[in-house]
């Protein structure tokens, strides 16, 4: 019986692409990666996400064998790779530029890493027009890359650094030299890529809209630290601290103190005595009556409702201004309690029934729309 | 940039100064090439057209000593040029792909100063290291001394080509199961070309003209083309030299034209324009 708990415990572990433990980064005093550990499962798309400076590429240079470090351990699929030089692991990456060679046609920047794996030539040319079959791009074999536009050279890249069947995919913001709307087709399309490919991705970005509509998880990084790792329901819906809170998405954020906790539910007082209900984290062990903290309240989470409505979670306020976004409209109100907060709505219907500034408005908070942040 | 360049043009005097510097620059090399065409053998007065003396220049009294003071230029000059290309293609990848490093500013100073060093300076300086070390002076002197002083002349170029060159181009080999040297040898090579051969080419013109440091290091009998000029004109100057003169001008515009083109047409390929 324990035998087989073992045997289960171990084939789990081998659905593990890379593990990283402890690792510690530092350019003389200054450090760039504060003791990271991460887990990355296979065939995930899993991102690194973070404002620049947090650590996440150099993070991404490590696993990839450009960076050394300072101490801790990387493995691949179970081995310890931290002292294999670059062109030694089974990791190939996406630059940001692309970096395709430019006196090479897109099918030699493809056949490169076979090629220098020392892949037989007739199955390398196979593989180098089965990679260009999976980006579209048959028909621009031999072109230079100078003479593709920047989408193009983007899948050139893709297809470059997929041809010799990687362990693990590294792409390091590759999607921030496309225009917006060429970015968000790519999304969808390096999604589909992976999912075909089916082996694991590690994706770079600073962007948290590609982040939350490409990962299957997301850490989120600042300053050399990983803030939380979560699927993007579980970053967006439940932040573990203010960073994440304020990072990802628009939040109000409250101050708020503590009055009593019943498992992973709070009641909570904001500076003018007004009482709100919110969720919290079941492993915020250290919150208890008394704790000081902030509320996070996600815009949309926000609705108007009618003046007197008996029911709990109830902020009064006076608009503001009214933003025209197009699609919603926010209202800015301030509380009584003289705290400005972001209302957002859907310009579905009826919107001439939004309240204009100057006027009184009541703010529910929809249920699980309010969660307690002590950090 | 248009707008300033109109206003130097419209400063008084702009065409009087152009005009007087060009004259000082050409007017000697324009007169050593229309008098090498005289037919008359003064140096002075215009006897008629003629190819009289480049023909004498090949088949003349002094031609076999001109043609191997001829070879002995060319041949030096290649093998300087290969010499000091290579080892300033070196120099230029340690300094420009190494980050920071104490006494960087240092040696970039000590690779280019050659440049600074009034060469007479450097032609003594030679002459004595060799005569203390007591190294025979002649041919073996003379190319040693070539791709010494060729080296700056050979690293400018490649240097400042390199720097335009992003390291992650020797990444993604090295990425890609590339060894160091197959990253170098079929990556940053193919695309520093222009850099090494616009190099190349002027380490072989610096080398080809080259006086001062030669006539110092040649030793006895050896000569090359520019200190068998010397050696001709202090026994007076025949039209031939000027015929030789405009030979060697020929060359050295031919191979800055080139280096200069070659230089123009890396700059346009792709390396910019994928960035």
């Amino acid at each position: 019986m324990n035998k087989l708990a073992n045997d289960n415990e171990s084939s789990a572990a081998s659905g593990v692409a890379v593990q990283l433990s402890k690792v510690r980064k530092q350019y003389g005093g200054a450090i760039a990666l504060h003791d990271v550990s991460l887990t990355i499962q296979d065939k995930e798309f899993f991102t690194l996400l973070g404002p620049s400076g947090c650590g996440k590429t150099t993070l991404l240079r490590i696993i990839a064998g450009f960076e050394n470090v300072t101490a801790g351990s990387v493995y691949l699929h179970g081995k310890e790779i931290a002292n294999l030089p670059a062109n030694k692991r089974p990791v190939n990456t996406v630059f940001q530029q692309y970096s395709l060679f430019p006196h090479m046609s897109v099918l030699d920047n493809i056949l490169f890493g076979l090629q220098m794996r020392g892949t037989p030539a007739g199955q390398a040319k196979k593989r180098a027009r089965a990679m260009l079959e999976l980006v579209q791009l048959q028909e621009f074999a031999n072109r230079l890359p100078s003479q593709l536009s920047g989408g193009q050279q983007q899948r050139v890249a893709l297809a470059r650094a997929l041809a010799p069947e990687p362990e693990v995919l590294l792409l390091d913001e590759p999607l921030s030299a496309l225009d917006l709307k060429l970015r968000q087709a790519m999304r969808i399309e390096l999604k589909q890529i992976q999912e075909e490919a089916g082996i694991t991705f590690i994706f770079v970005t600073h962007d948290q809209e590609e982040a939350l509509t490409m990962s299957d998880r997301i850490a989120v990084m600042s300053a050399g630290n990983v803030q939380q790792v979560g699927t993007s329901h579980d970053i967006y819906d439940a932040p573990a601290n203010r960073f994440v809170a304020d990072f990802i998405g628009e939040s109000n954020l409250l101050e708020a103190q503590v009055l009593h906790r019943i498992g992973t539910e709070v009641s909570c007082a904001l500076p003018g005595g007004v009482q709100v209900q919110a969720e919290i984290s079941a492993d915020a062990t250290d919150v208890s009556s008394g704790t000081a903290g902030h509320l996070c309240i996600r815009p949309e989470r926000l609705r108007l409702s009618m003046p007197n409505d008996p029911s709990l979670n109830v902020l009064t306020g006076v608009v503001v201004r009214q933003i025209y976004l197009g699609t919603d409209t926010q209202l800015v109100v301030k509380l009584a309690e003289g705290q400005v907060v972001q209302v957002r709505t859907q310009n579905a219907e009826h919107n001439s029934a939004l309240p204009t500034a100057g006027s009184s408005v009541d703010l529910t908070i929809q249920p699980g729309g309010v969660r307690f942040l002590s950090a | 940039m248009s707008s300033v360049g109109e206003r130097i043009k419209s400063y008084p005097g702009f065409g009087v100064l152009a005009a007087v510097c060009l004259v000082l620059l050409y007017a000697p090399l324009l007169i050593v090439m229309i008098y090498s065409f005289n037919e008359s053998p003064s140096i002075t007065r215009w006897g008629g057209f003629s190819l009289t003396w480049y023909v004498d220049v090949f088949t003349g009294s002094e031609s076999s000593k001109f043609k191997v003071a001829a070879w002995n230029s060319i041949s030096i000059a290649l093998m300087a040029t290969i010499g000091a290309t290579t080892i300033a293609t070196a120099a230029a990848i340690g300094m420009t792909r190494s980050g920071y490093w104490r006494g960087k500013s240092l040696s970039f100073a000590l690779i280019n100063l050659p440049i600074m060093v009034p060469e007479i300076v450097t032609a003594v300086a030679t002459l004595i290291f060799f005569s203390a070390i007591g190294f025979k002076t002649g041919y073996l002197s003379i190319l040693l001394a070539h791709i010494v002083f060729c080296i700056p002349f050979a690293y400018l170029p490649i240097a400042a080509r390199l720097q335009g060159i992003s390291s992650s181009y020797e990444e993604a080999a090295i990425d890609l199961y590339a060894s160091r040297w197959q990253a170098f040898r079929y990556v940053l090579l193919p695309i520093l070309l222009p850099g090494v051969v616009s190099g190349a080419l002027l380490a072989f013109i610096v080398s080809l003209d080259d006086f001062l440091i030669t006539n110092f290091v040649k030793g006895a009998g050896v000569e090359t083309l520019p200190t068998a000029i010397f050696g001709a004109v202090k026994q007076g100057i025949k039209p031939n030299i000027m015929a030789i003169s405009t030979l060697m001008l020929l060359v050295s515009v031919l191979f800055v034209t080139v280096s200069w083109w070659i230089g123009r047409v890396g700059d346009k390929s792709s390396v910019v324009a994928s960035k």
